[in-house]
């Protein structure tokens, strides 16, 4: 009976444990299941030797994103004689712990990218999502696209073939060594 | 047989009269008007010395929904926007049919379609910018939402908006505008 309650006890631990449920950085490639949109993704016609890119109509959004610090993000996108409208990328608090489009946030990054096969990488950073959108560390934040659409035309914005969030590392913080650590420590407390 | 047709005419004119509703045309201002949903606030912008009188516009991150409207054919919308020097995003005006949407979903939420980009005047007594007529993949008599869409990283760098005003057209084609002389000529011709 001992046992079984350990057991019992220990089994939900775990199942809560992985890292699945502390995500802290975003590598996507627009796998199906792994967001949430407005609408159903198209696949821009740019060419089988230049890529896959996605285009979509609203808002595109994944699972909150537990905050560690600064982060930096990087879009792979490309813009076509269709694609009149820049994406933009926002990031906004987590008000509830599942995937959702409901609500706006800010811009940190506007991708207009270039016109060419292959396409391009923007990326920006670091951003701090406590100073940005008020997330402090441990706290979640959610990632989310807006796609705009023409109302004649039904062209929209640039597509986009993956999206990386990341810890950023270069940041002065994070780039201290613990001797300087103890020599700021020192000139605070003379 | 009879209290049938009743029936049926008493249906037909209660969904008549359930479509006939809603207002072909709008006037919005924001203070004074409510929005049907809107997602988040980011303040005003007052300006008490404008020549004309004291002015004021809102601003919000995200989408604001106005009143639902029935299509009476091509709208011209006009809107009363102000940009400060560090307004960097427009305002992007979309419209969003009422028919064929779930209904769980608000008229904030989901995908609407953009029929202006709206950058704002410069000066507090600019006129309204002026879009249209703007034709909708619709028939006449069905619903549809005007909402505005704001993007933008700070209060400083937004566009604000304070009136939208949607003006129905009855004429649907040139056609209709065209004289009985004209018709008479095309006939000939």
């Amino acid at each position: 009976m001992k046992a079984a309650s350990i057991i019992f006890v220990f089994i939900p631990f775990f199942a809560t444990s992985p890292s699945e449920a502390q995500q802290t950085e975003l590598h996507s490639n627009f796998e199906i299941g792994t967001y949430c949109s407005e609408s159903e993704p198209d696949t821009l016609p740019v060419g089988q030797d230049c890529g896959t890119f996605y285009q979509f109509t609203g808002r595109v959004s994944w699972p909150p994103l537990t905050s560690v610090g600064p982060i930096r993000i990087s879009v792979h996108t490309i813009d076509t004689s269709f694609t009149p409208f820049p994406l933009y990328v926002e990031l906004r608090n987590a008000a509830l712990p599942n995937c959702t489009t409901l609500t706006a946030g800010k811009v940190a990054l506007v991708a207009n990218s270039v016109s060419q096969c292959g396409g391009v990488r923007e990326t920006i950073g670091p951003i701090d999502p406590a100073t940005f959108v008020g997330v402090h560390l441990g706290q979640e934040y959610i990632v989310q696209l807006v796609f705009l659409r023409d109302k004649d035309s039904l062209w929209g914005s640039v597509g986009i073939a993956s999206i990386d969030v990341t810890h950023d590392t270069t940041t002065s913080v994070a780039a201290g060594t613990w001797g300087l650590v103890k020599a700021l420590y020192r000139d605070t407390t003379r | 047989m009879r209290s049938y047709l009743i029936a049926v005419t008493l249906s037909l004119v209660v969904a008549t009269s359930a479509r006939a509703q809603y207002p072909t045309d709008m006037h919005f201002c924001f203070f004074g008007g409510l929005e049907l949903c809107s997602d988040v606030s980011a303040g005003d912008l007052f300006d008490p010395f404008c020549p004309i009188g004291p002015r004021a516009w809102q601003s919000f991150y995200g989408r604001v929904a106005f009143e639902i409207l029935q299509y009476a054919g091509p709208i011209t919308i006009e809107v009363d926007a102000q940009r400060r020097k560090t307004s960097r995003f427009p305002i992007y005006i979309e419209w969003v049919p009422v028919e064929g949407r779930p209904l769980e979903l608000g008229f904030c939420d989901g995908p609407g379609e953009v029929i202006a980009v709206v950058w704002g005047g410069s000066q507090c007594d600019s006129p309204f910018e002026t879009f249209g007529p703007i034709r909708l993949r619709l028939q006449v008599g069905d619903r549809y939402v005007i909402r505005a869409h704001w993007l933008g990283t700070e209060i400083g760098n937004l566009t604000y908006l304070n009136c939208i005003r949607v003006t129905a057209s009855t004429a649907l084609t040139p056609i209709e505008s065209g004289t009985w002389g004209m018709v008479k000529r095309l006939y000939r011709d």
